[in-house]
C-alpha cells in the first residue's frame, strides 16, 4: 500500500488553547487530556481561600473511568489509493480548545480525553464538604448593592 | 473478515470552521485507531456550554 500524502495549500487558526495541537506530518500516536472547572459566579471576585479548597477529584465527572471501545477483531482491513494524495485549498478555523485536534498527515492512533464539570453560583453554598451546590434565585445589581 | 478500501481522488477547495472543542479532531488524512472522549457535567440551570472557545471580537 502506497500511504498517502496530505497537501493543504493554505492554514489559518485564530486560537488554540487548553491541549489543542495543530500537527502537520504524519504521526505514529497522539494523546490530548483536558480537564476543565468552569465556575460561573454572579460576583465578579476571586477567592483564593475557596479555590484552594477546589479539587478535581471531589467531582464524579473527573473521577469515573471512561469506557474504551473494544478493539476489533478478526478484520483485516486493506486500502488501495489512487491517486495517493489528499488535497484541500484553505483551512480556516476560529478556535481550536479543550483537546481539539488539526492533523495534516496521517495517524496511527489516537486518543483524546475531555472532562468539563460546570458550577454556579457559591454564594450560598461555599461549604467544601459539600459541593452540590444550591440553585439561588436571580440577583439584581440594585440588591448587590444594598448589601455593602 | 477481510475489509477492502479504494481510495481515489479526494480534493476540497476550502474549510471553514468555527469551533474545534472538547476532544474533537479535523484530520486530512489516514487514520488507524480513533478514540475521543468527552465527558461533560452541567447542573440543569447552566446557561453557558462549552469552555471559552475565541475572543468574541474578531
Amino acid at each position: 500500500m502506497i500511504p498517502r500524502t496530505s497537501e493543504v495549500n493554505h492554514i489559518h487558526v485564530r486560537s488554540i488553547l487548553f491541549s489543542s495541537v495543530v500537527n502537520v506530518g504524519d504521526t505514529g500516536r497522539l494523546a490530548a487530556f483536558s480537564q476543565a472547572l468552569a465556575i460561573q459566579k454572579y460576583e465578579p471576585t476571586f477567592d483564593s481561600a475557596l479555590s484552594g479548597l477546589i479539587n478535581f477529584p471531589n467531582y464524579q465527572a473527573f473521577t469515573i473511568p471512561r469506557p474504551r471501545p473494544a478493539p476489533p477483531k478478526e478484520v483485516t482491513m486493506q486500502s488501495f489509493n489512487d491517486p495517493a494524495y489528499i488535497r484541500v485549498g484553505t483551512i480556516d478555523i476560529l478556535g481550536i480548545s479543550a483537546a481539539g485536534i488539526l492533523h495534516i498527515g496521517g495517524i496511527h492512533h489516537i486518543d483524546l480525553e475531555s472532562r468539563v464539570k460546570h458550577i454556579r453560583n457559591y454564594r450560598t453554598n461555599p461549604d467544601p464538604k459539600n459541593l452540590d451546590i444550591v440553585s439561588v434565585p436571580p440577583v439584581g445589581r440594585s440588591m448587590l448593592d444594598q448589601d455593602k | 473478515m477481510r475489509f477492502q478500501v479504494i481510495n481515489h481522488e479526494l480534493s476540497v477547495g476550502s474549510l471553514k470552521i468555527v469551533g474545534v472543542s472538547i476532544s474533537s479532531l479535523v484530520l486530512v488524512g489516514d487514520a488507524g485507531h480513533i478514540s475521543l472522549a468527552s465527558i461533560f457535567d452541567t447542573p440543569p440551570e447552566a446557561l453557558v456550554v462549552g469552555t471559552s472557545l475565541v475572543p468574541l471580537a474578531l
